[in-house]
């Protein structure tokens, strides 16, 4: 028995956007965040990432393309627990042809950036739920991702700790990454722009916010 | 494609790994015991061998491809030196006879030994054996001169005494022993030499531990007897070795009245056949060391299999994660691959360090030069390698299987 996740979607997301998926479980967002994020084809349809047709890709394909322009974060941080900060952050650089020193330096930089330079040597269980979640946007940000995508960002945080990770992403943005938020938590989504509501596997036009300006 | 496999992701990779093993010590330990035992089992039977090896070549140089031995006794068989009957019956005549009456024989040295008591001032040594020798025995062995003499011809009848470095060392505990005198069972004899230490030579006998004497001396003043315990022949060629050895035979049982059908009361033995035995028997040794070794490394790569079964398991998250940043299938079954090959070589690195180890013992105690054989440590490190990466295939498949979506929301 087949079950359709997503029955028809379409939606644009643009350079420099900040785009909050909403939706409760089961109602196709992990699915589409999956395609969105190159870890999954679709049936049918067709899905352009920065004018490439991904739909058609061999999964070693797909696996260039996360590597070189998209950057994750999950709820549970997904870092290795045995593995230093520093280490986590340099893992997806193993599949870049790049020279590690510039790496290194490029990881310190970011470790920086989410205010944990002083931590690059430590096991992330040695961190609190915050440092963890900030040294895993440092790892999405070391391949210079087009896209970031953050699959339920502050699931496992406390509400103070959780708007500190949405002012990173803020931040992020308005330097011009882009951001595809997936969460069902409407608080978090209002840090994006732009909100799209699924539900059953379609877009719920009712609910879908447009850009502030 | 812009993923490569450098060196540096190697490494990488490998402290992230041996990270992760650091929950399972005594389970990696226990699956590369048996690489560190294959590889500490070839590494020692084949060093072992290339001292042997080295040992027929150095004994060849000292007393050159020609030489013969005649024992006393039959030596049934390839044995060792006890399944020697004692035989009484060979004698300095007979020595004589070969000498004169077979021109093949070059060189003939009779020597006779027997064991006495020494004494040097307080010291006496019991287990000392005490070799009479000809001035000859000198042109069949090349002994180098220390700071003393050999014998010459004024020693024939003279109570002097060449010790071995082993005997000098017990006996004058660090004296200047030539000139001095000792005493072999009341016997006042001048030391004219210490040899340089020698090891064991070719009959098994340590040489280390001998005073040689002018043989008419030992035998007038010491062995009271005829009988002699071997002949040392040398050939004038390499070819009438051969025939020389059947010459000997006839000549000696003539000699010896014994009829035909009768059992010889002599042995007479080519250093290449001595060598030749040696070599048979190494080469046993060698296989068995093998067998060894290739069943220790079977039961090992079971070993590192289930490690790194439990090792893809325990690490399907870190595989995930490592999936969506980038890595490809091929990516995660060289890791995997690298990781098996890895703990196979840090146990291989183990046997041979503890291989080495061993096979510099055996060469102390047998008192035989110590070698590394590069063929030991070549097929070492291949059979580990092997190992690893036949361990590694099914569990790198396992880990190439896992899709990072199913991993990722759980």
């Amino acid at each position: 028995m087949t079950v359709e996740a997503l029955r028809g979607v379409s939606l644009t997301v643009n350079r420099g956007d900040f785009t909050a998926i909403m939706g409760t479980s089961g109602s196709g967002k992990t699915t589409l965040m999956n395609i969105i994020g190159c870890l999954d084809t679709p049936t049918s349809g067709t899905y352009i990432l920065n004018g490439r047709a991904i739909s058609a890709m061999t999964d070693d394909e797909l696996s260039v393309i996360r590597n070189e322009t998209i950057g994750f974060v999950f709820q549970n941080f997904f870092l290795l627990h045995y593995a230093t900060v520093i280490e986590n952050i340099l893992l997806p650089t193993l599949y870049m042809d790049v020279p590690s020193h510039a790496m290194k330096e490029k990881a310190m930089e970011l470790l920086a950036t989410v205010g944990l330079e002083d931590r690059a040597y430590f096991k992330p269980r040695q961190l609190s739920g915050g440092q963890q979640q900030r040294a895993a946007i440092a790892r999405a940000l070391i391949n210079n991702p087009a896209l970031i995508i953050c699959d339920e960002p502050t699931g496992a945080l406390d509400t103070r700790t959780a708007s500190e990770i949405m002012k990173i992403f803020t931040e992020l943005n308005n330097r011009g990454t882009t951001i595809i938020l997936v969460t069902h938590d409407s608080n978090i989504a209002a840090y994006a722009h732009t909100t799209v509501h699924i539900k059953d596997g379609l877009i719920d036009d009712a609910f879908n916010r447009t850009p502030r300006q | 494609m812009t993923t490569k496999y450098l060196p540096k992701n190697i490494y990488l990779n490998l402290t992230i790994a041996v990270k992760s093993l650091g929950s399972f010590k005594l389970r990696t330990f226990l699956a590369i015991t048996g690489v560190v035992l294959g590889t500490l089992s070839l590494i020692t039977v084949a060093n072992t061998s290339r001292s042997m090896e080295l040992k027929t070549i150095k004994d060849l140089e000292t007393f050159g491809k020609n030489l013969l031995t005649v024992k006393s006794g039959l030596m049934r068989g390839h044995g060792s030196p006890s399944d020697l009957a004692e035989s009484t019956r060979l004698t300095i005549d007979d020595a004589r006879a070969i000498k004169e009456s077979l021109p093949a024989a070059k060189i003939v040295a009779p020597v006779a030994t027997k064991t006495f008591p020494v004494r040097y001032r307080n010291t006496t040594l019991t287990g000392t054996t005490m070799m009479g020798i000809p001035m000859e025995f000198f042109q069949l062995k090349k002994i180098p001169v220390g700071q003393g003499r050999l014998f010459t011809e004024k020693d024939t009848m003279e109570k002097t005494a060449i010790v071995g470095s082993k005997v000098a060392e017990r006996l004058f505990k660090g004296e200047d022993p030539i000139g001095k005198t000792i005493f072999i069972s009341q016997v006042a004899c001048e030391v004219i030499e210490v040899l340089v230490p020698m090891a064991v030579d070719l009959s098994g006998m340590n040489e280390d531990n001998i005073i040689y004497l002018p043989l008419s001396t030992f035998m007038k003043r010491l062995k009271n007897t005829t009988s002699i315990n071997l002949i040392y022949v040398e050939a004038v060629s390499e070819e009438a070795a051969g025939r020389l050895k059947g010459e000997i035979e006839g000549l000696l049982r003539q000699r010896h009245n014994i009829k035909k059908g009768e059992k010889d009361d002599f042995t007479v033995a080519e250093l290449k056949d001595i060598n030749s035995m040696q070599t048979k028997t190494m080469k046993i040794v060698v296989t068995l060391g093998m067998i060894t070794s290739a069943i220790s490394f079977t039961i090992s790569s079971i070993g590192i299999l289930s490690i790194m079964i439990l090792m893809v398991d325990e690490r399907k998250v870190e595989i995930g994660i490592r999936r969506a940043v980038g890595a490809r299938k091929r990516d995660i079954a060289m890791q995997f691959l690298t990781e098996a090959s890895f703990i196979s070589l840090m146990g291989a690195a183990a046997g041979l360090v503890a291989g080495i180890a061993l096979s510099l013992g055996i060469s102390a105690l047998a008192k035989i030069p110590f070698a590394v054989s590069p063929f030991g440590v070549i097929t070492a490190f291949t059979a580990s390698i092997v190992t690893g990466i036949a361990s590694g295939i099914y569990p790198s498949v396992k880990a190439m299987e896992i899709q990072p979506v199913s991993i990722l929301r759980s």
